[in-house]
């Protein structure tokens, strides 16, 4: 099987999971696990903000139509990853790095790097998220846990998808 | 020259997250939940077909308790319904029963889709305007207030749930008939807000609160749930923390009420409000 397509493949897969946990996993009003800025974040240092961006954006309304419905929401909150993620990965690595290997790898990035990599781009897409929704982060006593435990579980596990991506 | 490029690239990539983001945002506010039901009409098929397929998968898998609430409901108003057929048969000619009119109707309908994770939570229904439903009717279970019809479609229509921060219905505590504000919470899904209850008002915790039918929305004395525990506020009211009866990480059957004096209740506050 091409390796190109078995990553096709695996995008599909998330974008399913992504969209039976939004419909049918209900944790707690606290707690929404988003997996779809991981397929953001690993995509090839080859793709630029801009295409990165248009990606995102299609990526996000096909979970939008199958989720909540309003269209605009996901997709608005991982453009938002999208349009950080070549500033970060220009932050944290090296144009040598960058150039030897084909997209980013937790072990080359090591793990605080990994963390910082996958920390942020996680919270930027919850309080985008939020805002969306609300048009607000108040009343902060319900949206600040929401950002957090949501940045935490969801960025946790992308982190151990991210370490053990280049397997599949 | 290389500075140049990376700046106006940098511009590009603005410009156009920008423009995405701007895209993101009018597409929520044109096909909000919130905002515009009948937008996108095509991907609303679509949506609620899955959204039906879901629906009946996760129904088959809930089969029990939906049973066991629906028996419990039954032997509630059988009991009920023997309690009224004893009184009237005391007190109550024939013809004052054949002449009486109900004033609401209700419409059974199921929940294909539903929210309880967000600030502003959205249900959809199996019915829509061919089976008589119109917006801002009411939709209630016997545990209590769904929500209301924002708007309908052909087959489906969205309800504004409960679980919505800017949603507040009038309730009032049982035992003393004070009247206050609920709303939701926004934080558990069982628990909500009675506000504005007077400090001299009396209530203990376990009261039990209910619709008070002045919405013409929602009829009169749903239980809705207990206090829990209260709070005061400056020292001139108290804030009552509910504890809700409805269940709504587990919505399946509801009703839809149609009150047929309604849009004569609306004129009524619409004049009210063109007085002041």
């Amino acid at each position: 099987m091409n390796i190109d397509f078995k990553k096709i493949l695996f995008a599909l897969l998330v974008i399913v999971v992504q969209c039976v946990l939004d419909n049918y996993v209900d944790m707690s009003i606290y707690v929404r696990i988003v997996l779809v800025p991981y397929l953001i974040l690993i995509l090839p240092y080859r793709y630029r903000t801009i295409s990165t961006m248009i990606l995102a954006f299609l990526i996000g309304l096909s979970v939008d139509i199958f989720t909540t419905g309003v269209l605009g929401m996901n997709a608005g909150a991982l453009v938002a990853v999208a349009f950080i993620r070549q500033k970060m990965l220009h932050a944290i690595m090296d144009e040598r790095n960058m150039e030897r290997h084909d997209s980013p790898d937790l072990k080359v990035m090591g793990v605080g790097k990994g963390l910082f990599y996958i920390g942020v781009p996680y919270l930027l897409f919850f309080i985008v998220y939020t805002l969306l929704d609300n048009f607000s982060l108040r009343p902060v006593a319900i949206t600040l846990p929401k950002i957090l435990l949501g940045t935490v579980i969801s960025g946790g596990i992308s982190l151990l998808l991210f370490k053990n991506y280049k397997k599949i | 020259m290389n500075r140049r490029t990376s700046t106006y690239t940098a511009l590009v990539s603005l410009l156009v997250f920008i423009l995405i983001e701007g895209l993101s945002l009018l597409l929520i506010s044109h096909n909000g939940a919130m905002q515009k039901y009948k937008l996108m009409v095509g991907i609303r098929h679509l949506q609620s077909a899955l959204w039906d397929k879901g629906e009946s998968t996760r129904y088959y898998f809930s089969l029990k308790q939906t049973n066991e609430d629906l028996e419990a409901e039954n032997i509630r108003l059988t009991r009920e319904l023997e309690k009224y057929k004893k009184f009237a048969a005391k007190h109550i000619s024939d013809s004052v029963i054949n002449a009486y009119n109900p004033e609401f109707e209700y419409i059974p309908a199921i929940v294909v889709k539903n929210s309880t994770n967000r600030q502003h939570n959205a249900i959809i229904l199996d019915k829509g305007s061919k089976d008589g439903i119109k917006p801002d009717m009411g939709v209630i279970t016997p545990s209590g207030v769904v929500g209301y019809v924002h708007s309908v479609g052909e087959n489906h229509s969205l309800v504004v749930s409960f679980l919505d921060i800017n949603n507040t219905i009038t309730a009032i505590i049982k035992k003393s008939g004070t009247f206050g504000t609920l709303r939701w919470k926004g934080n558990k899904t069982g628990e909500a807000t009675l506000s504005e209850i007077p400090i001299h008002s009396s209530f203990s915790i376990g009261d039990t609160i209910v619709t008070s039918g002045f919405s013409a929305i929602y009829p009169k004395g749903i239980d809705l749930g207990v206090i829990t525990s209260s709070e005061s506020v400056g020292g001139t009211s108290f804030d009552l923390t509910i504890s809700l009866f409805e269940d709504f990480s587990n919505l399946h059957y509801v009703y839809v009420v149609d009150n047929p004096n309604n849009l004569e209740f609306i004129n009524f506050i619409n004049k009210g409000d063109s007085l002041q």
